[in-house]
């Protein structure tokens, strides 16, 4: 029965934990609809015929007035009908916006007109989301530019993501192989090719793939963005507490406004934040000197986005002015841009 | 004892052009919005031609994406605001509206005319925008894209808030023409419902528009000069602005719905020869319709980053004015029951609305199911579902009017059969462009695609032979009307039998509307009564 | 058609401008309630923010403001007053009082502003100023001047329609008998008054 309706529906495979429920309602709300509409059809064309001028002319029926009782049923029926579509289609929506407790986080990161995904082992993916089937994923997103949708029919699942916010969605699939991911807000000249694919991997296949991350042992982003920071050299010129140096600190920094030697102001965004790794010099904060090397081609995106988390992280910091180093290193030769 | 001759029709006044240009009849100027509606109709519907040939293969058929993008802005603008607003209530309200209340005009006839000519001015500067750049943003303006776009938004803006001014304006003169101008003993409960619709239809339109002028002006800014009210990186909210923008646009939707529902009750009401099984009811739901639709907006928005219970309330509220509707449907059938029907175009165009008005309703029941419109969400399911509703059911409304009051304005009456083959051929080509189309929506197709994944390209070809089909059949309708202006029988003052005010005087109607004054003594739907004095 | 032809007579002609007239100011109405709304939305976004950035605003010629206004509303009143009573002079001299009340208005506002744009306080884009906590009084300024500058654009209509009326009255084509226009352009400008007598404590009073 369920094949039957949902191929002559035209709906996807049901590849999600939640599928099938929605799917269930849907024949319903579906099947009332087409029910209703053709029945009124029927009947208006039934009356067209039954109630037609002859010629000669005919006694007009007697019709009296519809009783109270009988519109108060009708309506009351209808209400009542309606309603209980409400009602059961809002039980699955709490379900559909809360994730369980146990969910696997993946940040997902939209821009035009591309998807990038950021697993809690560090490592990240583009256009492409590895899950494993059976576990339930929850789905922390945010856009770097204007409203995209995260839409994948074979979940059913689909929500907006905004620029400086984070919206949550998750699901839990229970199909392996690829499903689609389709950009379902309008979001500029190529909008309909901001696709992608999420790929639900059975148990074997994502032990196996989670393996085959070459990435470093690390327990979360901001973790990992701490190491980076480290090793590519940011704290050389960016303290963590407060303390001023080369580079402004990085401390209450993520969430402040700043003034640019510009005069504009700016929100320290993970825009801003990404920006002024690639293209230091483009938006320099006012008081600091235009030193920081670009690390376009660099570094990779992974790394990227884990000193964002990892600065973020700093947003509470307390400042702890310690004295400023004895005297300020070298500044590190800057690299020619990468090709 | 000889007659006094019958004053001229209204056609007549002997003022040349400029009896058209600086008309005060109500009726003229309801010709003039008939042209002007007429021309928006064309050019939107070319526009959704080439968007639909466009969509015959997966990638580029005719036109690049950018292209593209502007079509389907363009297309929505021009068939919201120069089309289906100022449809049914420039055109019919302005023409019937006094006759059928026993007035001569309506209360400010000068505003009405400046009405005309501001949704003139508003069209003129729309339509500069699509040649200034273009606009791709979709009919919607959401931000921050709207902001952040290149293209003529300034001008788009302008072009609407300034036919806005001009459906602000209609709204006024209708209400004060029906508080003031009801002949003497003409009370409210003895006006036909199709004056109620274009009331309830008045108070939307003065107190949903404004906010439409709002928001267009907060966009606007933000795109020439940076307002930043909306944008996220000055500590705006881009789902504010969804609010503002839906706020009006929902009521919107009724007010391009609620003007076709009065004239179905015409229709219904004249062809059974029956008054309505419940006047009351009518005019109930018409008002239900109107104040509900203003707490629904929110149905919109139900993944746009809103809370779970505003989610919940605004999917109540919506199942709530589904019933308004419902209660029509019911009393129309019922209307039917135990009259004497005539088969004219009219009544069978409202055979096809009966089913595409329902369907179409019913799929908003469906949406406003929260964890069903997830799913359905900015789909092809939606554009179905509304497609449904303002061309299954407003714009067969609309044809329908101009074949029910045809012979009434014109004097002639058309071809009967060559109504019913080009109301098939629109019904039919209606169909096939928006059935698919709710199963491109069940399948994930997303709205405003300019290229698509191959698996959903037969549903779309289908809907663009369909679109051909309603292209065909709505300029076969328009010709074969334009054949009987000139060649059409002439008509009598009453062709179809009805009881209702209109059709008590001359076909045309003269300057003045009445040769004799109105007679109150009998209703618009008093069938019986008249039989028995007749 | 003229009037004559479509109205009983000339009361109910009268009766019928009056209702048009309210159902205007109806819509003006909603066209402010957008805005109060967007003011409301932010506002419980950043209330302390808002609370500071009304308080920077100098209460003092915003209270100034509401009396003016408040006063020429009361002008506008005396002009019907006083043409109802025969008296043309009184009459004009009235509008003529209440628009030069309504241009000190205006003439208040345009220091407001001038003082806030030394500051860098200017609306959206060009807001530069440090002073204030970011987000929320940048916000707030730009609804401060949104909700000010479409409040100022209806005074400066307001200020031509009782030029209008004034002209009217002089050329006695406004008359003790008929001046229906000029109780219509007086409900216009006591709902411009209104709309600022709420727009005062938002911007002014509660910081």
């Amino acid at each position: 029965m369920n094949e039957l309706f949902r191929t002559l529906l035209n709906l996807p495979e049901q590849a999600s934990s939640v599928a099938l429920r929605i799917d269930v309602l849907h024949y319903v709300v579906i099947a009332v609809s087409m029910l209703g509409a053709t029945g009124v059809a029927v009947a208006v064309a039934v009356l067209l015929f039954r109630f037609r001028r002859r010629p000669g002319g005919h006694p007009p029926v007697s019709r009296g007035h519809v009783p109270l009782w009988a519109e108060v049923t009708m309506i009351g029926g209808l209400l009542t009908l309606f309603l209980a579509f409400w009602a059961v289609g809002f039980r699955q929506f709490v379900t559909l916006q809360t994730p369980p407790a146990n969910s696997m986080p993946i940040y997902v990161v939209a821009k035009q007109w591309m998807w990038t995904f950021a697993y809690p082992d560090g490592s990240a993916t583009t256009d492409d989301l590895y899950v494993p089937v059976g576990r339930p994923v929850k789905l922390v997103m945010t856009s770097r530019d204007v409203i995209h949708s995260f839409f994948v029919p074979d979940f059913r699942i689909k929500q907006d993501v905004l620029p400086a916010r984070t919206t949550t969605a998750w699901f839990e699939a229970t199909r392996a192989g690829p499903h689609d991911i389709l950009c379902a807000e309008y979001c500029g000249l190529e909008h309909s090719r901001m696709r992608g694919r999420v790929i639900a991997l059975s148990d074997d296949d994502w032990a196996r793939w989670a393996d085959s991350r070459a990435t470093p042992a690390a327990h979360d982003l901001a973790t990992m963005g701490a190491r980076v920071a480290s090793e590519r050299g940011c704290l050389r010129c960016h303290t963590v507490d407060g303390t001023p140096h080369l580079g402004p600190t990085w401390a209450q920094l993520y969430g402040s406004t700043i003034v640019l030697t510009s005069g504009d102001r700016i929100k320290v965004d993970e825009a801003y934040l990404t920006e002024s790794m690639m293209d230091p010099a483009l938006k320099l904060r006012a008081g600091f000197a235009p030193i920081m090397p670009t690390y376009q081609g660099l570094i990779q995106g992974v790394d990227v986005a884990a000193l964002v988390e990892y600065i973020r992280s700093l947003a509470d910091r307390p400042l702890e002015l310690d004295p400023p180093p004895a005297a300020p290193l070298p500044p590190k030769p800057i690299p020619t841009r990468a090709p | 004892m000889t007659e006094s001759p019958l004053p001229e029709s209204f056609w007549r006044d002997g003022r040349g052009l400029r009896g058209w240009l600086l008309t005060t009849d109500h009726k003229r100027i309801g010709i003039l919005f008939f042209f002007g509606t007429t021309l928006a109709l064309i050019l939107g519907g070319t526009f959704a031609l080439v968007l639909r040939l466009e969509l015959l293969t997966p990638d580029k058929t005719l036109v690049d994406a950018h292209t593209y993008n502007q079509l389907f802005t363009h297309h929505g603008v021009v068939m919201v605001w120069m089309f289906l607003i100022p449809s049914i209530p420039g055109v019919f309200g302005n023409f019937f509206v006094p006759i059928m209340i026993g007035a001569k005009d309506v209360a400010f006839p000068r505003l009405n005319l400046a009405s005309f000519y501001v949704y003139l001015l508003g069209s003129v500067v729309t339509l500069v925008a699509l040649v200034a750049g273009g606009v791709d943003t979709g009919w919607t303006f959401y931000a921050p894209y709207s902001a952040s776009t290149n293209g003529a938004v300034g001008w788009v803006v302008t072009g609407v808030f300034i036919l806005g001014i001009s459906t602000i304006m209609s709204g006024i003169n209708f209400i004060v023409t029906i508080h003031t101008l009801r002949a003497k003993g003409v009370g409210w409960m003895g006006i036909p419902i199709f004056v109620w619709t274009i009331y309830a239809t008045s108070i939307i339109q003065v107190l949903a528009t404004p906010v439409l002028g709002l928001s267009l002006m907060l966009v606007g800014i933000d795109h020439a000069w940076g307002l930043g009210l909306f944008d996220p990186a000055a500590g705006g909210d881009p789902v504010l602005f969804q609010h503002l923008f839906w706020f009006y646009s929902h009521p919107a939707v009724y007010i391009m719905i609620l003007p076709a529902l009065g004239v179905i009750t015409e229709i219904v009401c004249t062809f059974s020869r029956n008054p309505p099984v419940s006047y009351r009811l009518l005019l109930v739901s018409a008002l239900g319709i109107a104040f509900v639709g203003f707490l629904t907006w929110g149905h919109h928005m139900f993944i746009a980053g809103m809370s779970t219970f505003d989610s919940g309330v605004f999917g109540a509220l919506s199942m709530l004015v589904a019933i308004f509707s419902a209660i029509k449907v019911f009393t129309w059938v019922a209307t039917l029951y135990g009259g004497r029907i005539s088969l004219g175009t009219p009544i069978l165009y409202f055979f096809g609305f009966s089913f595409l008005f329902v369907f179409g309703g019913m799929s908003g029941v469906a949406v406003a199911t929260s964890s069903l419109d997830v799913h359905w969400h900015d789909t092809y399911f939606v554009v179905a579902h509304f497609h449904f509703i303002m061309v299954g059911g407003s714009l067969t409304a609309y044809l329908a009017a101009l074949h029910y009051w045809f012979p009434k304005v014109t004097g002639r009456q058309y071809s009967g059969r060559w109504g019913l083959v080009s109301a098939m051929m629109v019904t039919l080509g209606f169909f096939f462009t928006f059935m698919p189309q709710f199963l491109l929506g069940n399948a994930g197709m997303p709205r405003r695609y300019y290229s698509y994944p191959d698996r959903y390209q037969w549903l779309n070809v289908m809907s663009t032979a369909g679109a051909s089909v309603l292209a065909l059949g709505l300029l076969l309708t328009v010709g074969a009307l334009a054949v009987a202006c000139v060649r059409g029988k002439r008509a009598p003052a009453d062709p179809w039998g009805s009881a209702s005010p209109e059709w008590q005087v001359p076909s045309p109607p003269p300057q003045h509307n009445f040769v004799t004054p109105p007679d109150p003594r009998h209703g618009p739907y008093d069938y019986d009564g008249r039989e028995r004095s007749e | 058609m003229k009037p004559e032809e479509i109205y009983a007579d000339r009361r109910a002609r009268t009766h019928a401008l009056h209702l048009g007239m309210w159902i205007f100011l109806g819509s003006e109405t909603l066209l402010f309630a957008g805005l109060f709304g967007l003011y409301s939305a932010y506002r419980a976004q950043f209330p302390a923010d808002f609370a500071t950035a009304v308080g920077h605003n100098d209460a003092t010629i915003g209270t100034i403001n509401t009396l003016v206004l408040i006063v020429s509303s009361f002008f506008v009143a005396w002009s019907i007053h006083a043409l109802r009573g025969g008296h043309r002079r009184m009459c004009i001299a009235s509008l003529v009082t209440a628009m030069a009340l309504g241009a000190s208005f205006l003439g208040l506002k345009t220091i407001e502003y001038s003082h806030h744009f030394a500051e860098g306080i200017a609306p959206g884009a060009q807001y530069t100023s440090t002073e204030l906590p970011e987000a929320g009084a940048r916000t707030f300024f730009t609804l401060y001047y949104a909700m000010t500058g479409l409040h100022a654009l209806h005074v400066i209509a307001g200020l031509a329609i009782l030029g209008w009326l004034a002209t009217r009255v002089r050329r006695r084509r406004t008359t003790t008998e008929r001046h229906v226009e000029l109780e219509l352009g007086g409900l216009y400008w006591h709902l411009i008054d209104v709309v600022w007598i709420f727009l005062w404590p938002l911007l002014y009073l509660t910081g």
